[in-house]
């Protein structure tokens, strides 16, 4: 199989963080509805969860299936963020033969590794860092369940 | 002079190909190829990369008189 690819990448939304879920401090149970609902004083934004830096941060589109070990799946958005230096360990975002692809990073004693977790791709090897391109560091997979 | 204009400071960003680069950050594969970027409507050059200005491509020239030269990219 190829390597993943990064897809389509765009900006994330300027709007104004978006309140979307309430952290209850309830769990969910069958039948009696808790009286602690009426004391709900901690909204969750996902723009102040997820995202660090707006400026610098873009979804891209996974494409292929090369990293699924590493818990992204083919289609799954991604967050990507720019001008965040990559440490061992992170899954970036590099150009490779004209390509934003989907890697981890391996920084290792005197070689750096640009690996695809699924094995069957070749590693791509250098000497520095700063001999690849690395577009971006991924934060987030966002997975869709149903 | 207040102290405080005289501690300005201005920055000036150039950028190589303005519009070019910009394309080729979110596209790296229109790198080390002629790109040109046109305008609205008129789809006329704004920005030429360096391949296309060493094609010959002036600021300004309209696309359709450059569409013949162009192979197919997309």
């Amino acid at each position: 199989m190829g390597s993943m690819l990064a897809l389509h990448p765009r900006p994330v939304s300027p709007a104004e963080a978006t309140t979307l879920l309430s952290a209850a401090p309830v769990s969910v149970a069958c039948g009696f509805p808790s009286p602690a609902q009426d004391y709900v004083t901690e909204t969750l934004s996902l723009d102040e969860r997820l995202i660090r830096d707006k400026e610098a941060t873009f979804i891209v589109e996974a494409s292929g299936s090369s990293m699924v070990d590493a818990g992204i799946s083919d289609g799954d958005p991604l967050l990507v963020e720019k001008g965040r230096t990559p440490e061992h360990g992170d899954i970036v975002v590099a150009v490779l033969n004209g390509e934003l692809t989907i890697k981890r990073l391996h920084v290792g004693r005197g070689a750096v590794v640009l690996r695809s977790e699924s094995g069957t791709h070749p590693d791509i090897v250098v000497d520095e860092l700063s001999e690849l391109t690395i577009w971006g560091v991924v934060t987030w997979s966002l997975h869709r369940v149903r | 002079m207040t102290a405080e204009a005289k501690h300005r400071l201005i920055a000036l960003i150039d950028v190589n190909s303005f519009f070019v680069s910009c394309e080729r950050v979110f596209d790296p594969g229109l790198r080390d190829n002629p790109v040109v970027v046109l305008s609205n409507n008129d789809g006329c050059v704004v920005a030429r990369s360096n391949e296309a200005k060493a094609m010959g491509i002036e600021m300004g020239q309209p696309w359709f008189k450059l569409a013949p030269r162009a192979p197919s990219y997309w």
